[in-house]
């Protein structure tokens, strides 16, 4: 099976405090995964669980402590960043705070055009930049010259977008694109990666805490909680026959737009964050409703149904 | 849902108005234009639309909180407190405001997160808040008294006893909340109280919201644009487009037979389980409310649009009791009508 990005065992270990009290916090911890060529790959989880982290790592942002990530096969390594070579794009959270206030928006295309010498001429950079432009349904008459402040949050996300795609990459690494952007305008962005991964051929790693949206754009889906990846399939399966009881809870938190599922049944919420990053054995034991002494103890390991991954003492018996 | 229920607020053709002066122009930005809403006693009403479309405005002006650029250009808010006559609380003065603050209506502001001062304990911003309601009660008595709500609650007791940084986001936005239920006010007004919040929590607070209104049989007034949280809070629902109110129904109805183009859009719009057909988002972007399109302002971005849309704004049509809409699909209507 082709592998576009495959990530070995990543860890990544972050240390707070001064000699005498030190905690060190796994934010990612011996995380795995592969994404295949024109795939949509979901990485879902509550705010804290180390979706971000893997994305920097995936990125050359961070430095991870153990682990490996692979790139078509070759690896990555601290002086060669494949990623650099295959051009991976990304496209963050907050459209307002990816461009600074001061610069034109264009002069971000014709720095992209410039760091990959993707033309020879200024007029071939335009063409360029204006063929990407209507990807996303706008066009470089209306965004030349003209600063962030002069666009909308949903358009400054699509010119975002076409940023990315000026590389003509294989690989889109998108950090919550969509929770900046109204309800209204959310679906005209993942239409868009729809579209990318069919007539592009483009992978996508969707990094996001919507699952209504996980659910309609992607084709795999892993879930995470502080740091482990409990849960990995696809969409179908995870999604609609959750099997981890954290995926459960997820599962059943998103408020779903019909009035006749109302919520009935109350939850506990979490208690301090870095409370259940320290815990020993899974660090879901503290709120899981099925939760055993051997879940206190000792961390789950993972175990296989078909396609699908699930890390919980549940099913060790099976 | 019928007309003998007694309205608990009420407003009359509303126009609130950002007048700008920039380089010797007027800028007027309408915000809120020509809004008649009734907000009965004990329900949720929800109200959804676009960011820019004045939701954050309504809100102001129903909490009587107007103060410039936010001008009153016409058009008067009714509360009726304690069941008694209704006061018309645009000539109350600032006094009266303050003492129906917290007490009669509260507010849960956006990003609540601010609302706490960060150099304060909780319990001493709980004191700053409420001590002036409670009159002639010492430090200790108005303590026990967030104590108990804080416990009622399912809140961690010592949490009076922390700064607001010690405490996460979700935690943050429920003590707010709880702060803005303390004095059992008659109607709650939340602006957006669970965007940011990530979706374990976000039911969380759904479900303190509910259990407080459920408490006190009050009315609250909740304004998100996530439609998900509307279906499970709401009894209510009234869409806004351009600072106007296009449709207003109950959830059920907006949900199962939306009337008007654009609620049609959201519903939709929205992503569901088990159904991965592609789904359209409304097409183009939402009008300025600076310059707005003549006629009906939905009517550029509109499928159905009509001669007539570009030229007249309709009125309310009721296709059904409870159910009202402003579309000239469903008739000219009546009373409303602005330019």
């Amino acid at each position: 099976m082709d592998k576009l990005l495959e990530v070995n065992e990543l860890t990544k270990r972050y240390s707070q405090g001064g000699l005498l009290a030190r905690v060190i916090c796994t934010a990612v911890d011996h995380v795995s995964f592969y994404i295949k060529p024109a795939e949509i790959f979901t990485l879902a989880g509550e705010s804290g669980c180390g979706k971000t982290t893997t994305a920097n790592l995936i990125l050359g942002f961070e430095e991870a402590t153990s682990g490996a990530i692979f790139h078509n096969g070759n690896p990555q390594t601290r002086k060669e960043k494949v990623w650099i070579a295959e051009g991976v794009q990304a496209i963050f959270q907050d459209p307002f705070c990816t461009f600074n206030p001061l610069r034109t928006v264009d002069s971000y295309f014709y720095e992209t055009v410039r760091n990959f010498r993707l033309a020879r001429s200024k007029q071939e950079a335009i063409d360029r930049i204006d063929q990407k432009l209507h990807l996303v349904g706008m066009t470089y008459q209306e965004f030349a010259g003209k600063y962030p402040n002069e666009f909308s949050g949903g358009q400054l996300q699509r010119i975002s977008i076409a940023r990315a795609l000026v590389s003509d990459p294989k690989l889109i690494i998108a950090d919550e694109p969509v929770s900046m952007v109204d309800a209204s305008l959310r679906m005209s962005i993942v239409n868009l990666f729809k579209q990318f991964r069919e007539k592009l051929g483009v992978s996508i790693l969707y990094i996001t805490h919507d699952l209504a949206t996980a659910y309609y754009v992607s084709d795999r889906i892993a879930i995470m909680f502080r740091g482990n990846i409990v849960e990995m399939g696809t969409v179908e399966e995870v999604l609609m026959n959750p099997r981890h009881p954290y995926s459960k809870l997820l599962r059943d938190s998103i408020p779903e737009a019909d009035p006749k599922k109302r919520k009935t049944t109350a939850i506990t919420l979490s208690e301090l964050e870095l409370e259940e990053y320290l815990r020993q054995g899974c660090k879901f034991a503290g709120r899981c409703p099925e939760v055993t002494e051997n879940c206190k103890g000792v961390a789950p390991t993972d175990i296989y149904f078909g396609d699908v991954m699930v890390k919980c003492h549940k099913y060790s018996g099976s | 849902m019928t007309g003998e229920r007694q309205t608990v607020l009420r407003t009359d053709q509303l126009k609130a108005f950002y007048v700008l002066e920039m380089y010797g122009t007027q800028k007027v930005v309408k915000a809120v234009n020509d809004v008649d809403m009734k907000i009965y006693e004990n329900e949720i009403y929800g109200i959804a639309g676009e960011s820019g479309c004045g939701k954050t405005t309504l809100l102001k002006a129903l909490y009587n909180d107007i103060v410039p650029p936010l001008r009153l250009m016409g058009g008067k808010v009714y509360y009726r407190i304690n069941g008694k006559e209704e006061v018309d609380a645009t000539t109350l003065s600032p006094e009266e405001k303050r003492k129906l603050r917290l007490v009669y209506i509260s507010y849960i502001p956006q990003g609540s997160m601010s609302v706490l001062n960060p150099v304060l304990k909780i319990k001493e911003t709980y004191e700053d808040f409420i001590a002036s309601h409670l009159g002639e009660q010492s430090r200790e008595e108005i303590f026990e008294l967030a104590r108990e709500k804080i416990l009622e609650l399912g809140l961690p007791k010592n949490i009076l006893d922390v700064y607001p940084h010690q405490l996460s986001g979700g935690m943050r936005q429920r003590v707010t909340i709880a702060l803005a239920s303390l004095l059992k006010p008659r109607i709650m007004i939340g602006d957006e109280p669970t965007t940011a919040l990530d979706v374990v929590v976000q039911r969380g607070v759904i479900q303190m919201l509910k259990t407080i209104q459920e408490n006190l049989k009050n009315t609250m007034i909740l304004v998100t644009h996530d439609m998900g949280v509307h279906a499970n809070i709401a009894d209510r629902i009234g869409i806004m487009y351009a600072g106007k109110i296009v449709e207003e129904a109950t959830t059920g109805q907006i949900f199962d037979q939306p009337l008007h183009p654009y609620t049609r859009f959201l519903i939709n719009s929205l992503p569901k389980f088990g159904d991965k057909h592609m789904r359209e988002s409304v097409p183009g972007s939402p009008p300025s409310l600076i310059d707005l399109p003549a006629g009906c302002p939905f009517h550029p971005r509109c499928p159905q649009v009509m001669e007539i849309c570009r030229q007249q704004m309709p009125g309310f049509s009721y296709p059904d009791e409870n159910h009202t809409v402003a579309c000239w699909l469903f008739g000219e209507g009546k009373h409303g009508q602005a330019a």
